[in-house]
């Protein structure tokens, strides 16, 4: 099912090949913020259950998100394919002269999705575009958790978890051209849609489960991405 | 070109860019106190020694209950030898060390104890840290005390000694004595391990000695079974033809009132008693009117000092000891009688024994000399039928024996020597009658007699007188003269093949006792009752005579010119003659009824053997 959306993105991004004038490829860093509300809910659980005192001290922070994309240019609009890879993280810690608890969590994302922006202001080398970005969701989730004491790890667990959901993006952006290099800022807000949770194995019956709320754990990217982008276009010769 | 260049350069970087993945940062400092001073253990309760020692005699049930002075105590653990016997987080409890599943010998017992430690670390909260306190001990199991007990005679008594129950919760020893149908009867409780029965009189007995706890339990402790150790009683015979009887030396005598002796003069149906006594030393006497070859009857009866519980008359027999003997100097092994004996030397004679053996006794040794036996695979039952010796006793022969058909030729001085032959071709009718040349009177049943020489097998002469039955009863020493009858009474000289007279009587005149001399070949002894008389086998004329009025002549023991005879009276009596004169030698009492086909006594070399297997020495 994935797979067939999926070609079906790439199939009509490249529809409009035959119009286009340039071609343009860009490569964008941002900071993303990631609501994570489920995963936090999840480490909360942990803290509490564990039979001495600890604390989440790293909660799934904002963090760099890397985009490169690739899109043909028209005079008003462009549209082309992009890929969102994205993560963060978090740890519940505990650390005495008897040892040291952690519980890690690491999440990322691979997006692969089609992006599209359509020029609402323009000036000499500049112009101001609304985008949106829209695609899949291959999310990945691993937890670690590790006992060490007296120097000895007494235990160290991993597993893995894994989703796969849609997203939306839409948001703002501008473009400044020098020569055939542009620099582009942009911001927008990162939407998660679907429903699958997160699970291991093979099975997707093998999810991830907040006892406390009675909910499976599903991945929750939601929150604001704001890039920077350098973008080099190649102009078709006429 | 360069495009392509700036495409590669941005993918290369983008990869490189994409794989900076988050990691989780940081750490949470928690507050725990390293330096906690330990706490102290208090034993509320722990049924175990306090020594460092515990013998494990059964299985053992420990009970324990500690507590901490601050920390809690989380986990209690006993193991032997390393394996957990017990493990749990209380502070109180039970468990079972099994002592069928621990081997003999010593093993080590060890207590931990862990406390929290007070410190709030993660390792006191995940249960990796704590206080450990220890105590061992040295666990001795042992498996072979119950079979240590002992049963011995101590001061004359009966002492029961065991090992000693070496745990502090020891109370007493209990000893009891088993009455029969599960029955046990307490005797003493006592904290010695030592046990002096003054009332067992070697009765045999079953005891079970048993350890009270503190905690009243019973440990069974040991399970000592005396047998029966009466003493025994046997009957000596002195120089002076005296009989005493005596019983032998007891373990328990300072355990008896009284030894009772009693008598029986009907085979054993009732008893009379002969003497009773309390001093333990006084064990012998001699047996009034008691003489050579009687069957004695006797019957010795211990009464317990102290309160004997088994002593009542339903258990009379515990207390009881009988004999059935004779009197007189033992030669047989068994107690058995024996068909005959035949004299083969001065001092020496031959007896079967159970009709397949034969034994030659030294009555001058005192000691069987030779011993054979015959037992063909096939054969069974009496062997050795129609026994008869040669005069000197050189010779013994056995008629064919009813299985093989073989008649036996056995030289007295090599029992073993024997050679077997085949005379089935001549039906015997009576002994083989034997010279000591090996040459046999063997008599058929219409045919006369034949003179047979066993050495070569052969048939030397043959005697029948027509119309009338022949038979030889006696061959002399060289086997040259026969005794026989046909219608006659006879003696007759074998020369050669062929037989002469030398003499004959009427045949109703068979002497009450007749015989060939063995130290004189020549001469034949006949007694008619009244007269003992020597005669030369050639012409029968008289070399002796003297007058011999006794009732019976049991035997002439011509190597040392005796004779043994018998006049019956109340008692009876034995007498030894001189061969030459008459003149008595000896008198000797006896109970024994004696009769003409069973004569019970001989003599050789002035020792007068009895059938019953005793001798006595004149």
């Amino acid at each position: 099912m994935y797979k067939k959306i999926l070609f079906v993105l790439i199939v009509f991004s490249f529809i409009p090949v035959a119009n286009s004038q340039q071609v343009r490829f860009g490569y964008q860093i941002g900071l993303g913020t990631y609501a994570m509300n489920s995963l936090k809910n999840i480490n909360d659980q942990i803290s509490e259950s564990l039979p001495f005192d600890s604390k989440v001290v790293d909660n799934f922070p904002e963090y760099l998100y890397f985009r490169p994309s690739v899109s043909l240019e028209f005079a008003e609009y462009s549209l082309g394919l992009i890929y969102t890879f994205q993560s963060t993280g978090s740890r519940i810690s505990a650390k005495d002269f008897s040892g040291e608890f952690r519980f890690d969590t690491k999440v990322h994302s691979s997006a692969p999705g089609i992006c599209g922006d359509i020029k609402i202001l323009s000036q000499k080398n500049s112009k101001l575009c609304i985008y949106s970005i829209a695609g899949l969701l291959f999310s990945k989730l691993n937890t670690q958790e590790s006992l060490t004491l007296q120097s000895s790890q007494v235990q160290n667990q991993n597993i893995e978890f894994k989703a796969l959901n849609f997203f939306l993006e839409p948001g703002l952006s501008y473009y400044y051209s020098i020569g055939s290099f542009s620099l582009s800022l942009n911001t927008g807000l990162f939407i998660t849609i679907g429903s699958q949770a997160f699970y291991s194995g093979n099975s997707n019956k093998n999810t991830l489960h907040d006892n406390k709320n009675q909910q499976d754990v599903k991945p929750d990217w939601n929150g604001i991405r704001a890039g920077f982008s350098i973008l080099y276009t190649i102009r078709s010769k006429q | 070109m360069r495009n392509i260049l700036y495409i590669f350069i941005s993918i290369g970087f983008a990869i490189i860019i994409t794989s900076c993945e988050y990691k989780p940062v940081g750490e949470f400092e928690r507050n725990a106190d390293e330096n906690v001073a330990p706490p102290e253990i208090q034993v509320l309760d722990l049924n175990l020694d306090n020594n460092d020692s515990i013998f494990l005699y059964t299985g053992l049930e420990v009970a324990f209950r500690f507590a901490s002075t601050s920390q809690n105590i989380k986990n209690v653990k006993f193991t032997v030898d390393g394996q957990e016997t017990y493990n749990a987080s209380i502070t109180n409890g039970q468990f079972y060390v099994d002592y069928g599943k621990i081997n003999e010998g010593n093993h080590t017992l060890l207590l931990e104890i862990v406390t929290a430690t007070g410190s709030g670390s993660i390792a006191e909260h995940v249960g990796a840290e704590g206080f450990l306190f220890s105590k061992s001990w040295i666990l001795i199991v042992d498996k072979s005390f119950y079979s240590k007990t002992t049963a011995t005679s101590f001061n004359g008594f009966l002492k029961l000694a065991w090992p000693e129950y070496r745990n502090s919760d020891f109370r007493e020893y209990i000893v009891t004595r088993d009455k029969g149908s599960y029955n046990e009867v307490e005797l003493e409780r006592s904290k010695n391990h030592v046990f002096i029965d003054s009332s067992y009189v070697g009765e045999g007995a079953s005891y079970f000695v048993n350890v009270s706890t503190s905690d009243g339990k019973t440990i069974p402790w040991g399970h000592p079974i005396v047998k029966s150790e009466l003493p025994l009683l046997s009957v000596y015979a002195s120089e002076t033809h005296q009989y005493a009887i005596k019983w032998g030396k007891f373990k328990y005598y300072n355990a008896v009132r009284s030894f009772n002796l009693a008598q029986s003069f009907n085979n054993g149906f009732t008893y009379t008693q002969l003497k009773s006594t309390n001093v333990y030393s006084d064990s012998a006497m001699i047996i009034p009117n008691a003489y050579l070859g009687d069957n004695l009857y006797f019957l010795l009866s211990i009464v317990p000092r102290g309160n004997n519980i088994m002593y009542n008359p339903d258990n009379h027999l515990m207390f009881e000891i009988k004999l059935e003997t004779y009197t007189g100097f033992k030669f047989i092994s068994r107690d058995t009688r024996i068909e005959e004996i035949f004299q083969v030397s001065s001092s020496e004679f031959v007896y079967s024994d159970r009709c397949s053996s034969l034994y030659r006794y030294s009555v001058s040794t005192k000691n069987s000399v030779d011993y054979m036996t015959y037992q063909p695979l096939t054969c069974s039952g009496c062997l050795f039928i129609g026994l008869a010796v040669s005069p000197a006793g050189k010779y013994l022969t056995s008629l064919h024996h009813l299985c093989d058909g073989n008649a036996m030729l056995i030289p007295t001085d090599n029992l073993n020597n024997y050679s077997l032959h085949n005379l089935t071709s001549i039906t015997l009718s009576s002994p083989l009658y034997v010279s000591d040349i090996g040459t046999a009177i063997a008599n058929t049943t219409s045919a006369g007699f034949y003179i047979y020489d066993l050495k070569t097998n052969l048939a030397l002469a043959h005697y029948n007188k027509a119309g009338f039955q022949s038979k030889g009863i006696s061959i002399s020493p060289g086997g040259n003269y026969i005794f026989m009858t046909d219608d006659s009474l006879r003696m007759v000289n074998l020369n050669g093949t062929t037989f002469s007279n030398s003499w004959s009587d009427a045949k109703d005149n068979l002497p009450e006792y007749f015989g060939f001399d063995s130290s004189n070949p020549e001469q034949f002894a006949e007694w008619n009752g009244n007269v003992l008389s020597v005669k030369r086998c050639s012409n029968f004329s008289t070399i002796y005579e003297f007058p011999l009025t006794d009732s019976m002549i049991m035997n002439i023991d011509y190597f040392n010119r005796k004779i043994l005879t018998y006049t019956p009276g109340t008692p009876g009596h034995l007498y030894i003659r001189d061969y030459s004169n008459g003149q008595l030698l000896s008198t000797i009492p006896v109970n024994l009824e004696i009769v003409e086909w069973n004569k019970l006594f001989f003599l050789i070399n002035n020792t007068i053997v009895c059938t019953n297997g005793f001798m006595d020495f004149y």
